[in-house]
C-alpha cells in the first residue's frame, strides 16, 4: 500500500537514474561565480545573500568558485540543470569515447566468462548524456550509440549464458552496472529462492524446521511436510492477503 | 497512505521548528549556533546503524549524511527485514531541511522586494543578470526536493514493512523487551502509526474470524507443537550486496578481514545450512542469503544494491 508492490521487488528505473544523478562529473562552467559573488559583496548585504549556495548534499564551494572554462567536479544532476540554462560544458568520461568503448569491446570479445571493467553506472549515464549533453561529445553520437549496443548486447548474452550457473548457494557479479543488476534482479533472487527451498526440503527435518517456518499454515499437519509448498502459498493466505 | 506520510514529514518537521524558535530564524550565525547545539544533544547516544565516520565526537558533513541517507535508503529497499531508524541522521536532516526552506523563503521574498519588474518569479526570465542570479536558488530548491524524494521513499518502505510485519513487531517487542525496545527501532510517529495499524488489525481478526472459532483456538499465535503462525521475514532471502570494506578504508584495523594470497581482501562467511566459506573480496558485487551477510551490513561493512 504505502509502497507499491512493483517497488518492493527492485527500483524503478527513475530510481536507478536517481542514484546514478549523485554521482560526480567534470564540468567546465561558462559562468564565474566567484567574482559576481566579490562584487554583489560591495555593493550590499542583502545581494550577497541571494547569490551564496548553501547546499545540503554537497560542498557548496565548488560552486561559490566557479571561474569560466576552469574545470571543476558537480553532481551529476546540478551539471544537468547548469546545463539545461546552458552555464556550463559537461567534460565527457574518457571511458564514453569512441575509443574507449572500442577497448572494453574487444575486453568482452575475448573474455567469455567475464565483464569488463565499465563504470557501473554507464548504460545510466551514457544514456543521459547522449539526450542531454549531446553537443558536448567529440566523437559521432550514432558511433557511440552503436557500441554501447553492442557493449549492451553482448554482456547481456553472457549474462543470460550465466543464469545456467544459478545455484542455492551464492553468486558473484563483478563489474556488472547498476541497471543490469536492476534488471535481473527479480529474477534471480526468485529462481535462487526457489533453488533454496528445493534444496532446503532435501535436508534431514530438524535443520530446516526454525528456518523456514515463516510460512503461515493454515493446516497444522501439512506445515511441517511441505515447507516450501506452505512457503509460496502464505501470500495468498491471511493475515497477509486481507490487509495487503 | 500518501496522508499518513505527509503527516509524518509535516510532524518531524514542525518538531525541528520548534528548536529553531529559540534562535533569530533570520540570522545565519544563530542558526547554525543552534543547529550544532542540537547535533551535540543527539550524538550523546551511539548511532547504532551506520558508524559514520572515525571519531564519534564530530558532526557528519550534511554530504556525509546524504550519501549515509542514500545508502540507508537502498539498504531498506533491499532488506527483507525492517532496518533500525536512523534518529540522529534523519534528526539532522529533517532540520536541516527546515532550515534551508526558511533560507529559501528569504531568498525569495528578497527578490520580490527588490525587483520591480513583472517577471521576476519566471526562472527563465528574459533578463540574463536576473537569470544569473536566481541560479543558486534554482539550484538549492531543486536538491531539496531531492532530499524530500529521498526521504519520503525511505518512511514508506518503512512504513509498508511495519504493515507487513506489525504482528511480527509485536510478538519481539513481547518476547524480549530489554534486547531490542521497538522505540529504538521505530521514529516516534513510526511507533505511533504502527501501534493504531496493529491495534486495527487485531480487532479485524478478531471481530471478523477468531471470535466465532472455539475458545481454545482463538489465539493470534498458536504454534502448540507446530509451525508459528505470524509471518517473519524470510532471512534467508537473497539480496545483492556490494563489499565495502571498513569505513575509514584502512583494512589492517579490521579484525575480521582476512588478507588472500592474492593480495585482495576478503570477509570470510559461512552458509550454515551448505556449511560452505565464501569469501567476500572487496569490491566485489555477490548474490547472498541475507542472514549471512546481516552482521555485516549492520557495520556498515557491505552494502544492499
Amino acid at each position: 500500500m504505502s509502497l507499491p508492490a512493483l517497488l518492493q521487488e527492485t527500483f524503478s528505473p527513475e530510481e536507478v537514474q536517481f542514484i546514478v544523478e549523485n554521482q560526480k562529473i567534470k564540468i567546465f562552467p561558462r559562468i564565474t561565480t566567484n567574482k559576481r559573488r566579490n562584487l554583489s559583496d560591495s555593493n550590499n548585504e542583502g545581494n550577497d545573500d541571494m547569490s551564496r549556495w548553501k547546499m545540503l548534499t554537497m560542498d557548496g564551494r565548488a560552486l561559490e568558485t566557479m571561474i569560466v572554462m576552469k574545470s571543476t567536479e558537480v553532481t551529476l544532476w546540478l551539471a544537468l540543470l547548469l546545463k539545461q540554462q546552458s552555464k556550463c560544458n559537461i567534460i565527457i568520461p574518457e571511458w564514453l569515447t569512441v575509443r574507449g568503448l572500442e577497448l572494453m569491446l574487444q575486453y568482452e570479445k575475448r573474455n567469455v566468462d567475464r565483464f569488463s571493467a565499465l563504470p557501473w553506472d554507464w548504460l545510466v549515464v551514457s544514456e543521459i548524456l547522449f539526450k542531454q549533453a549531446a553537443d558536448d561529445f567529440n566523437d559521432p553520437i550514432h558511433e557511440l550509440r552503436n557500441r554501447i549496443q553492442d557493449l549492451k548486447e553482448i554482456r547481456q548474452m553472457k549474462v543470460l549464458q550465466g543464469l545456467k550457473y544459478l545455484n542455492e548457494s551464492h553468486l558473484q557479479l563483478d563489474n556488472l552496472g547498476i541497471l543490469e543488476i536492476n534488471e535481473l534482479r527479480p529474477f534471480i533472487v526468485t529462481v535462487m529462492d526457489k533453488l533454496r527451498l528445493i534444496h532446503a526440503s532435501g535436508q534431514p527435518d530438524e535443520e530446516e524446521s526454525d528456518e523456514y517456518g515463516e510460512g503461515n499454515a493454515d493446516d497444522v499437519g501439512m506445515g511441517t511436510m511441505l515447507n516450501s509448498d506452505t512457503n509460496m502459498s502464505s501470500s495468498s493466505v491471511p493475515p497477509n492477503g486481507t490487509m495487503l | 497512505m500518501d496522508v499518513d506520510i505527509e503527516d509524518i514529514l509535516a510532524e518531524l518537521n514542525t518538531d525541528s521548528t520548534a528548536v529553531d524558535q529559540s534562535g533569530n530564524p533570520f540570522s545565519d550565525i544563530n542558526n547554525n549556533n543552534n543547529a550544532s547545539t542540537l547535533y551535540n544533544e543527539s550524538s550523546s547516544y551511539p548511532e547504532t546503524n551506520l558508524k559514520t565516520n572515525a571519531t564519534s565526537t564530530s558532526i557528519p558533513s550534511p554530504q556525509q549524511d546524504y550519501n549515509n541517507l542514500i545508502i540507508l535508503w537502498r539498504n531498506e529497499r533491499c532488506a527483507p527485514e525492517l532496518l533500525p531508524y536512523p534518529h540522529n541522521l534523519m534528526t539532522r536532516m529533517l532540520s536541516r531541511i527546515q532550515e534551508q526552506m526558511e533560507r529559501l523563503e528569504i531568498i525569495s521574498m528578497d527578490f520580490l522586494g527588490q525587483q520591480h519588474s513583472t517577471t521576476t518569479t519566471d526562472t527563465t526570465g528574459n533578463n540574463p543578470v536576473n537569470n544569473n542570479n536566481m541560479l543558486p536558488l534554482l539550484c538549492m530548491e531543486a536538491e531539496l526536493e531531492r532530499i524530500k524524494f529521498v526521504i519520503r521513499s525511505f518512511i514508506r518502505c518503512r512504513l509498508s514493512k511495519i504493515d507487513k510485519f506489525s504482528l511480527y513487531l509485536r510478538q519481539i517487542n513481547e518476547e524480549n523487551e530489554s534486547i531490542s525496545p521497538l522505540q529504538d527501532f521505530l521514529s516516534k510517529d513510526e511507533m505511533i502509526y504502527y501501534e493504531s495499524h496493529s491495534e486495527i488489525l487485531l480487532k479485524l481478526f478478531n471481530d471478523t474470524i477468531l471470535k466465532h472459532l472455539p475458545p481454545n483456538m482463538q489465539a493470534i499465535n498458536d504454534n502448540t507443537g507446530t509451525v508459528p503462525m505470524i509471518d517473519e521475514p524470510d532471512w534467508n532471502k537473497f539480496v545483492f550486496i556490494k563489499v565495502i570494506g571498513p569505513q575509514n578504508k584502512i583494512f589492517n584495523t579490521d579484525p575480521i578481514l582476512i588478507k588472500g594470497d592474492n593480495g585482495k581482501w576478503y570477509y570470510e562467511v559461512i552458509i550454515p545450512e551448505l556449511q560452505e566459506r565464501v569469501e567476500l573480496i572487496i569490491d566485489s558485487i555477490y548474490v547472498m542469503r541475507y542472514k549471512v551477510i546481516k552482521d555485516l551490513l549492520m557495520e556498515g561493512k557491505v552494502t544492499l544494491i
